[in-house]
């Protein structure tokens, strides 16, 4: 993935290019709030992030997002929280050469890694 | 004593806190695919090890993933036997996992032998497969940095390559010195 949640926007390097990511709203805010909203700045458009919303794109793509926002005079509820859920296409687990996988663990306490030498016959 | 030496008993293992597939992969997947992973790892693991023995070695994919199984209401489920299909795809057969009952002794009949040689084809087509689809992907999504043509082309040749990371063909092993140093130990 990458840096996540700057305003400014960024992109997932870590991202496979075949991949798309999958951002899922679940978040518990007041209907008279202000969601935030999600930026995909290369094509110009947003998504507003209200409860239950999907959006589906590349992470290799400028992106970013704004926060929810309280009605004006409004103390933010102690109950408002916003989750996001990323399901994204981590390039170290999808690119042929590339994968990486931590299959069990060894009697040392350390992680039997599983590197593409050993993943690609 | 001997004995102790080279068995001291059962032990629960120490799991390390790094996130691991095999302890941790039922949070994200059910049962049987865990199993289907767990089993594909310890093929590939399998197939790593034998390839550095100076015997060819064959492993019958089939006979080998046959050999897991875990509990169900029904009986016991099996993962799918492999076959090689069109264009060096993989056809599961069947599709889902198959559920024997506990006092049956073979719960299908014998599956077309499929080796390491197949899986490796198979997962060539895949990997050039994955690789034209980043490409072709990529034309049409514009990045600050985007990869030229020519490093999608170096990817797909390292993957037909006789060397590439996908062919084990060129791997030289440099222990021969210290196995025998270790045998020449044991025998002493």
């Amino acid at each position: 993935m990458g840096y996540f949640g700057l305003i400014a926007g960024h992109t997932d390097e870590s991202d496979d290019e075949a991949g798309l990511t999958c951002m899922i709203s679940n978040s518990r805010i007041p209907e008279n709030y202000e969601p935030g909203r999600f930026h995909l700045f290369g094509a110009g458009m947003y998504v507003i992030l209200k409860p239950k919303t999907a959006s589906i794109f590349s992470g290799l793509v400028k992106h970013g997002g704004t926060p929810p926002i309280a009605p004006k005079g409004v103390t933010p509820s102690e109950d408002a929280v916003r989750l996001m859920v990323v399901l994204y296409c981590p390039k170290a687990a999808l690119t042929p050469d590339g994968t990486s996988m931590p299959l069990a663990s060894l009697p040392n306490g350390m992680p039997l890694i599983l590197g593409p030498e050993i993943t690609n016959p | 004593m001997v004995i102790h030496d080279f068995f001291s008993g059962p032990h629960k293992p120490k799991i390390t806190e790094h996130g691991i597939w095999s302890h941790d992969g039922h949070v994200v997947m059910n049962d049987i695919s865990h199993l289907k992973l767990i089993a594909t790892s310890l093929l590939q693991t399998c197939s790593y090890v034998t390839g550095q023995m100076q015997t060819p070695v064959t492993i019958d994919i089939n006979k080998f993933m046959e050999s897991f199984s875990i509990k169900a209401d029904g009986g016991d489920i099996h993962l799918p036997s492999w076959t090689a299909g069109e264009n060096n795809s993989v056809t599961l057969s069947p599709a889902t996992a198959i559920i024997s009952q506990p006092q049956s002794s073979s719960h299908s009949t014998s599956p077309t032998p499929f080796t390491m040689e197949d899986y490796r084809r198979c997962r060539q087509v895949e990997a050039i497969n994955w690789i034209n689809l980043q490409e072709r992907l990529s034309s049409v999504r514009p990045r600050l940095q985007p990869v030229r043509a020519e490093e999608y082309q170096e990817r797909r040749d390292a993957v037909n390559s006789a060397s590439g990371p996908l062919r084990r063909n060129g791997i030289k092993f440099h222990f021969i010195h210290h196995l025998k140093y270790n045998i020449d130990y044991i025998f002493i």
